[in-house]
């Protein structure tokens, strides 16, 4: 196995582009802090929660003509814990808690995704 | 090596269509490891082989067929979108880079390609379908994760060239 110049100049190159994506998504330049569940089937809106009203672990049945899916929400974390679909990757991929972040399961057309809170520029600056 | 007639060649794809599946299948029965939505893309060897022996434009048919009838075997409908697509992408990323790069760019660094564009491009077909950005969230773990798989893929279809066709690869279908 030998990798040449070319060979690693696209690892490289990868490799940055996932940073870049990554920090992009996870400095949350414009928003600060999980404050909304969303939940979509087929990209329509099917439920959104406050994570600050929620004061108890609460379970939250998604019942549509594409599947059934169980999700779990608390204060500061939503995961799945139920699919009727194959390969429960939703499941799998676990817990989410901050802005942005996304369970999607793809065979019942379900999207879960934190939005945060649009940042106040008085409240939030400190001296 | 001989110039194959047409119906041989369509019965050499026709194997590569039945490997490619069974390679699929095996991978998933294995357990996912650690990134939501990532496989090794074993079928990619299959793939990475067919641009050699028989150029893009066949190796582009041998692929769509094998990801339709693979996901029609695994999973749902639906599944047809995602592994078309991403099949359909790295299929041609890879075969430009072929043209273009070869020698630069060693077997491994296509399958690296090919693997970086698939996750791509399912991502893509993922915000359309769900019509959000957010999951572009996945595809940073995907693209890391993509460069370890195009790495082994890379290496076990160099090993296959070298160890069962003797290097004689080159010299099929042409």
């Amino acid at each position: 196995m030998s990798l040449t110049k070319c060979d690693k100049l696209i690892i490289v190159a990868i490799l940055i582009l996932s940073i870049i994506i990554y920090v992009l998504f996870n400095l949350n330049i414009f928003t600060s802090g999980a404050e909304m569940v969303e939940i979509r089937v087929n990209s329509k809106l099917y439920a959104s929660y406050k994570l600050s009203e929620i004061s108890d672990e609460i379970t939250v049945n998604i019942n549509t003509e594409y599947g059934d899916n169980t999700l779990k929400l608390s204060k500061k974390a939503v995961w799945m814990t139920g699919s009727s679909c194959a390969d429960k990757l939703d499941v799998k991929c676990g817990a989410i808690s901050k802005p942005n972040q996304t369970i999607i399961c793809v065979p019942n057309k379900v999207s879960v995704t934190i939005k945060g809170s649009q940042k106040n520029s008085i409240d939030k600056v400190t001296y | 090596m001989k110039k194959k007639t047409l119906s041989q060649n369509i019965g050499i794809m026709a194997m590569f269509i039945a490997i490619g599946l069974i390679l699929q299948y095996i991978e998933n029965q294995l357990p996912i490891i650690s990134v939501p939505g990532g496989k090794l893309g074993l079928a990619n060897t299959i793939t990475l082989l067919n641009l050699f022996m028989f150029g893009g434009g066949n190796t582009l048919v041998i692929a769509i067929i094998r990801a339709t009838l693979g996901s029609l075997l695994s999973g749902g409908v639906t599944s047809i979108f995602y592994s078309v697509s991403g099949v359909f992408f790295s299929t041609i990323a890879m075969w430009l880079t072929k043209k273009w790069l070869y020698p630069k760019v060693s077997m491994i660094g296509l399958s690296i390609i090919g693997a970086a564009v698939h996750n791509t491009a399912q991502v893509f077909v993922a915000a359309f379908m769900f019509s959000t950005w957010y999951v572009f969230s996945y595809l940073p773990g995907l693209l890391v994760f993509s460069v370890f798989c195009g790495i082994a893929t890379g290496y076990c279809t160099e090993l296959l060239i070298k160890r069962v066709f003797k290097g004689d690869i080159l010299l099929c279908g042409k």
